[in-house]
């Protein structure tokens, strides 16, 4: 009897220690509250470089993206040239890397099972002049814990031939439905390529060129992306089955991986807010969120 | 008649033995606290004493399969010498060269004895031994697990940590540039300590040109204290298992003449060990951005001459394991010094397309990750151990120059 006694005592006096501390951090950041990553609701990082989902204000990050229940959020940390990726789902914390580089993409997959991020380096000696730069893309699979660092690791097959040059760089994965096949951009010798990747083979197959940051729809049918002209990306959409490519009817420079807001919208971040165009190139963009960017939706 | 002697010998050591785990239990440590040069053991070796009286003959470990014998005065005059055989196999013959100034263990001799016999002309002449390792498995099995790294810390020195902590190493040797961007006190305290902190019992570091951003490398000797060797000086040795470890310190002078290359000469002929390793930042030979420094060459040939066996440097932020060459890198297979570059412990890369006056057997400038040494009494295993989730791996072996059958 004494020792439950002193059981539920020791207990009590630990969870109120933790309180005290949890509330002591909310203190001297801003209370990062519970969000529902079921809602609906769209996600994304406000102005102030937090998460925030309809009036909630989650955690600190770059770039963020949400699917069944799973958020991703890729953000610096105090180290130099170093980023954190950071998992959580309803039950809390599932996952926590660092990266060297700083934060540029992040997705979860349709299922929630598999996460993805890209990350700038720096420091690398072949970060020559002007418009030249080096980065890393990595999956980590939440239900096996298999990580796949980065997809330099894989083999490289570009019009069925192995490709092999240093200067390969991998950006921007958007997972399929099934949870083993994928799509990143490569870019090696000025060239870049959609390629489909396979985590099952570790081989990635170029699928088409000029084609950088695709997102795949829900329906898994269409990839939305953005094209370069020139200096300038636009938003575009290409059709899997049939090849077909349209604009979009945003005319401005968009610098994002785009977002299906839902299988007929896509969003994106321009300048300092959040925007969606229709994904049939008809319409116009309309603005969704000022002072946002990282679109995402809490698909339930 | 010496078969029977040692029966009687196992018979009554096995109540010695009984007492002598009392004792140990009771008053650790087994053996006395003199300056020495450092013997890290293979998991499992036992010690034991030596008697103050002992003076020539066998020292025995019943049931040991090898033993090393420790040193605490080795003072010969002219061309006297102590030769030691173990009673299965292994000979070695001391000279006055063998003294390096403080306690050594010897190389490790075959069998459950060595036999200690003094080859005097001098009266003045003299040896002590206090104490013994001894191994109750073969030695070919006695192996010890170094892990080697440069250029830490860095970004990703938290991800190079973990593949050092799997490996159960008995010994960490860091090959400089451990805190970034200057070594300072507050850096290695705020970047290296939370991630390499947790090895302090292992690591035997040695200071790289970022060290030297803070005068006189001052926080990377303040941080590390004794473990650094002397300061200002930074060069230091100690083994592990049969290998000797040399570390030196490439950015003070290395000149044939200096005083490091001179005392370098001196411990290399010092040491009885089969096996020579050695670790120090600049590398000799590199196909990255700093390209072959001859201004290693000292160190380099002063090991090539001793017949060392590898060499692990950092500098170059990839990974580059050349094949064993001579100090102006013509490849030699037969007495060469393999280089291994392992400056991947956790800063942004640097890639390699220059020429080298050393063959690159193997290279990687994406991966970062950790050389296993793999180390035993006759060779080496080296592996290139990647970071979580990367999947580069390198591997090769060699066999000590100096290691007999």
């Amino acid at each position: 009897m004494n020792r439950t006694w002193l059981g539920v005592v020791l207990v009590s006096v630990v969870v109120l220690a933790c309180a005290a501390f949890v509330g002591l951090r909310s203190v001297g950041a801003q209370r990062e509250e519970q969000l529902d990553l079921g809602s609906g609701a769209l996600v994304y990082v406000d102005s102030t470089g937090r998460v925030r989902e309809a009036e909630r204000g989650g955690p600190s990050c770059q770039r963020v993206d949400v699917a069944a229940g799973t958020l991703v959020c890729l953000r610096v940390t105090a180290v130099p040239m170093q980023s954190e990726l950071l998992v959580l789902d309803a039950r809390g914390e599932r996952l926590r890397l660092t990266e060297w580089g700083t934060p540029s993409r992040a997705r979860v997959a349709p299922t929630g099972r598999l996460v993805a991020w890209t990350v700038f380096r720096a420091g690398d000696s072949y970060i020559g002049g002007v418009g030249t730069f080096s980065t890393t893309a990595g999956i980590y699979d939440l239900v096996h814990g298999k990580h796949y660092g980065s997809l330099e690791d894989f083999a490289l097959l570009v019009d069925g031939r192995p490709h092999t040059a240093d200067d390969v760089n991998y950006w921007g994965v958007t997972f399929s439905r099934d949870d083993r096949t994928f799509y990143a951009t490569a870019a090696s010798e000025g060239k870049t390529w959609l390629v489909r990747g396979s985590l099952d083979t570790r081989t990635l197959t170029s699928w088409r060129e000029n084609v950088e940051c695709p997102s795949l729809s829900p329906d898994g049918t269409r990839i939305a992306y953005k094209f370069r002209i020139g200096d300038r990306w636009r938003l575009h959409v290409l059709d899997l089955a049939s090849g077909g490519d349209t604009a979009l009817a945003e005319p401005e420079h968009v610098d994002d991986q785009p977002q299906w807001l839902d299988d007929d919208t896509v969003a994106y971040a321009r300048g300092q807010a959040v925007y969606k165009v229709p994904a049939s190139g008809a319409g116009a963009p309309e603005m969704v969120r000022q002072g946002a960017s990282s679109p995402a939706v809490a698909r339930g | 008649m010496r078969s029977s002697l040692r029966r009687r010998w196992r018979r009554s050591l096995i109540c010695t033995a009984a007492v002598a785990v009392v004792v140990v239990a009771a008053q650790p440590p087994a053996v006395s606290q003199v300056p020495e040069v450092q013997q890290i053991a293979e998991p499992g070796v036992t010690t034991g004493k030596v008697a103050r009286s002992f003076s020539g003959g066998d020292v025995c470990a019943p049931g040991a399969k090898w033993m090393r014998i420790r040193f605490t005065e080795l003072s010969l005059r002219g061309n006297d010498s102590v030769t030691l055989a173990g009673s299965r196999s292994g000979v070695y013959t001391l000279t006055a060269v063998h003294w390096p100034g403080k306690a050594f263990h010897t190389r490790a001799f075959e069998g459950d004895c060595v036999r200690v016999t003094a080859n005097f002309a001098d009266s003045g002449s003299s040896y002590a031994i206090d104490s013994y390792q001894a191994g109750a498995n073969e030695l070919a099995q006695a192996t010890s697990i170094v892990a080697a790294v440069g250029d830490l810390c860095g970004s990703s020195c938290d991800q190079t940590a973990a593949v050092v902590k799997n490996m159960n190493a008995q010994a960490l040797v860091l090959a400089g540039d451990n805190a970034y961007d200057s070594g300072s006190l507050n850096e290695y305290r705020q970047r290296y300590d939370p991630n390499y902190g947790q090895f302090r019992s292992i690591v035997h570091p040695t200071p790289g040109n970022h060290e030297y951003r803070t005068p006189s490398a001052a926080g990377y000797f303040d941080y590390f204290g004794s473990l650094a060797g002397e300061r200002g000086k930074g060069y230091y040795s100690f083994d592990v298992g049969d290998w000797h470890f040399v570390a030196l310190n490439s950015n003070i002078s290395r000149t044939a003449s200096s005083a490091q290359v001179t005392w370098l000469k001196q411990d290399l002929a010092a040491s009885t060990k089969p096996c020579t390793a050695a670790y120090w930042h600049h590398p000799r030979f590199s196909r990255g951005d700093h390209g072959d420094n001859t201004s290693i060459t000292p160190f380099f040939e002063a090991l090539y001459n001793a017949k060392a066996d590898l060499v692990v440097v950092g500098h170059d932020h990839n990974y580059q394991r050349f094949a064993p060459s001579k100090p102006n890198g013509a490849r030699d297979d037969v007495n060469g010094v393999r280089q291994l570059l392992v400056g991947t412990g956790g800063r942004g890369f640097y890639s390699y397309d220059m020429n080298s006056a050393a063959v690159q057997e193997a290279g990687n400038a994406k991966t970062f990750g950790v050389a296993k040494l793999t180390l035993t009494a006759t060779g080496y295993r080296h592996d290139f151990v990647p970071v979580a989730g990367r999947t580069y791996t390198d591997t090769v072996s060699g066999k000590c120059h100096k290691a007999t059958g």
